[in-house]
């Protein structure tokens, strides 16, 4: 009589323990997916643009909340019926670093009585580089555009008491009169 | 002859018998050997942001501004990869990133999120896109994600979607192109947003097929936003869609936070703001996770009994002449917690100037983890630092204690006997510039930087100075 190997009921064993195992496994682990992140190498950084306009002097010095001064024709520098005198040269400064449109333009402030004012004097803008500023434009609302970095060309400020301005304006000061820049971006029109 | 036949076969019966009944079976086999071989799947994806397209508003041939509010505006596409204004696009080859610069009003980017499915299984995906810093001005964008737009957002995690192998990112939703997303920040957006940075990130998520992602079955999406009064500010922080508050004027009234709270940033812009964390309504204990209060300029923030997780206060500045309650809470973050309290509290680049008015910069009963680094604690009228009743692990670093009437002290809840940490003290790398060391408590003449013995866990203590001398621990009062 021959005794045969008995293979395959060792592997019906076999077979059955790893199933037991599996489902041992199964019932009772927690599930470990397949996963995967593709985190933080891709993404979007931004900075905003920034917009600033500052008036300076010839020499490049800010004169934001300066007084401009008088470049005066005399010694006397008190203002009479017919007197013209002009500031100091300023400029206008693209400071920030987008190109900007900006409106420059005589400012009068809140507490000056304008009508009292306008009656003895008038005010406006020369471009510094006109030679002859007795014909040179008179600018009360200037428009223009400043790539970044850029300044404006020169500008003064002219100021004359009217020839018709009377008696009741002696002994007068009047403060708060000035220029004001107004800028908005470049692709933006300006009112 | 019959008998015999019989009686062999009766015999081989009886013999096969006993063979079934009792002994292993002999039985005809054949075997042989197979190999198998298994590979398991992976699950990869590669994504990456293409496409860049740039837009700016441009005014009409009659010079007439658009702008969103009535009038249409209309984006005019840049040649090139620089806007209106001379902002610019670029993908950053190192990084991946798009990198956009001086950015104004009226610009937009959109672009799309592409990739393809590496795996070799089937798989789903989703994607989050986020702001991880400045929120300033993602607060001023307006962000369009699968053609929806969404202003003010923080973070968008979209739903799952399945993908093939070998399939591109986007195929159920742009034919394969990928995901459309933009970026603008509006025209209408004004000089707040002016000269900030920010960065957005992209992550794409990937999990086999037969993954369970029932749970999230739509786009998620959370909002920065602001807040101008206590109760305003309170109802946001309970917004499950709110991640990120700002406040932009000062807020009088006390802000009651007597709710779970989970991943909330609460950014005070230099403003004052009065915060106090307490049980909710029912006197149950709240839990704050991933809490963040920043930018205060303020004078105290109480935490009472039955609030756990974790809370940050950051970047702050807090300041008093008058002082800001009894003994216990006079103190700039006044804590009274319970034994049971599971508290977590880290306090990082602060100031506190007590002015020698108010007697500690932060006071805890009973807290789990305390960490306090790189503030400044000037002229506390006691000590800058107060921990009374179950004292967990301490981490004091980085800081600078000037004019302070002692540094460090733990006491037993209404005892004057030293207290205890149970826990590990780590004291390290801090300053003193003019302190004024205590009596301790239970060594009567005996005069302390640090009344807190002792620790029941590890010390660290190193590279602490005092009027630039190095001290040690002894030098402190550390006995322990």
């Amino acid at each position: 009589m021959f005794r045969y190997k008995n293979t395959n009921k060792k592997a019906f064993i076999f077979a059955a323990l790893i199933i037991l195992i599996c489902l041992a496994c199964l019932s009772g682990a927690t599930f470990a997916l397949f996963t995967s992140t593709n985190d933080g190498t891709i993404g979007v950084v931004t900075t905003s643009g920034n917009l600033e306009i500052d008036i300076v002097d010839t020499s490049g010095e800010s004169l934001k909340g300066k007084s401009l001064e008088f470049v005066t024709l005399s010694d006397d520098y008190q203002f009479e019926p017919g007197a013209t005198f002009y500031t100091q040269g300023f400029q206008v400064k693209n400071a920030g670093n987008i190109p900007v449109n900006f409106s420059l333009s005589v400012s009068k402030d809140d507490k000056i009585d304008m009508k009292e004012f306008d009656e003895a004097f008038e005010v406006w803008i020369v471009r510094v580089d006109d030679e002859n500023f007795a014909d040179a434009e008179r600018i009360t609302n200037f428009k223009g555009r400043l790539e970044v970095g850029k300044n404006s060309e020169t500008y003064c400020l002219f100021i004359k008491m009217k020839e018709t301005a009377g008696n009741e304006f002696q002994n007068k000061t009047y403060t708060g009169i000035g220029v004001t820049v107004y800028a908005v971006q470049g692709n933006a029109p300006i009112d | 002859m019959k008998k015999r036949v019989l009686l062999s076969a009766i015999v081989t019966i009886a013999l096969c018998l006993s063979l079934i009944a009792g002994s292993t079976f002999a039985l005809f086999t054949s075997d042989d050997d197979i190999d198998i071989t298994l590979n398991s799947g992976h699950v990869e994806i590669t994504a990456g942001l293409t496409d860049p397209v740039l837009y700016s508003v441009q005014p009409d041939a009659a010079g007439e501004e658009f702008d969103e509010n009535g009038k249409p505006y209309s984006y005019v596409q840049q040649p090139g990869n620089e806007f209106a204004n001379g902002g610019t696009a670029a993908i950053d080859p190192a990084t991946g990133y798009i990198v956009l610069e001086r950015v104004t009003p009226g610009d937009k980017i959109t672009f799309n999120l592409t990739g393809v499915n590496d795996s070799n299984v089937r798989v789903q995906y989703r994607y989050k896109f986020e702001c991880v810093e400045g929120y300033d001005l993602m607060s001023g964008f307006v962000t369009t994600v699968e053609g929806n737009k969404y202003a003010s957002m923080a973070a968008y995690t979209s739903e799952w979607h399945n993908l093939d192998e070998n399939s591109n990112i986007g195929t159920d939703v742009n034919n394969g192109a990928g995901i459309p997303l933009a970026i603008e920040l509006p025209v209408s957006a004004g000089n707040i947003y002016k000269d900030l940075s920010a960065t957005l990130k992209l992550t794409v998520e990937v999990v086999q097929m037969n993954a369970d992602t029932t749970d999230t079955d739509a786009a998620v999406v959370k909002y920065i936003t602001t807040a101008q009064s206590a109760t305003e500010l309170a109802d946001k922080l309970a917004s499950d869609e709110i991640l990120h508050i700002f406040v932009r004027n000062n807020i009088p009234d006390t802000v009651n936070v007597n709710f779970n709270l989970t991943d909330k940033t609460i950014d005070a812009n230099g403003k004052s703001v009065h915060l106090s964390f307490t049980k909710d309504a029912n006197g149950k204990p709240i839990t704050l996770e991933n809490v963040v209060v920043k930018n205060l300029n303020t004078k105290t923030i109480n935490i009472a009994t039955g609030v756990n997780g974790d809370l940050t206060v950051a970047d702050s500045y807090f300041t008093s002449d008058t002082k800001l309650g009894s003994a216990g809470t006079n103190a700039f973050i006044a804590g009274r917690g319970d034994a049971n309290d599971n508290l977590s509290m880290t306090v990082e680049n602060c100031i506190f100037d007590a002015q020698g008015v108010i007697d500690y910069g932060v006071y805890f009963m009973n807290i789990a983890n305390l960490t306090i680094r790189d503030c400044k604690i000037n002229n506390t009228k006691s000590w800058a630092i107060q921990g009374n009743g179950t004292l967990g692990n301490f981490v004091i670093s980085g800081n600078t204690f000037t004019g302070c009437n002692g540094i460090l002290k733990g006491a037993i809840r209404g005892g004057a006997g030293t207290g205890s940490l149970s826990g590990n003290l780590t004291f390290a790398n801090n300053k003193l510039v003019n302190c004024i060391k205590k009596e301790s408590s239970t060594n009567s003449g005996n005069f302390v930087y640090m009344n807190l013995t002792p620790v029941n866990g590890t010390i660290t203590f190193t590279n602490n100075i005092d009027n630039d001398v190095v001290i040690t621990k002894e030098d402190m009062g550390m006995l322990g």
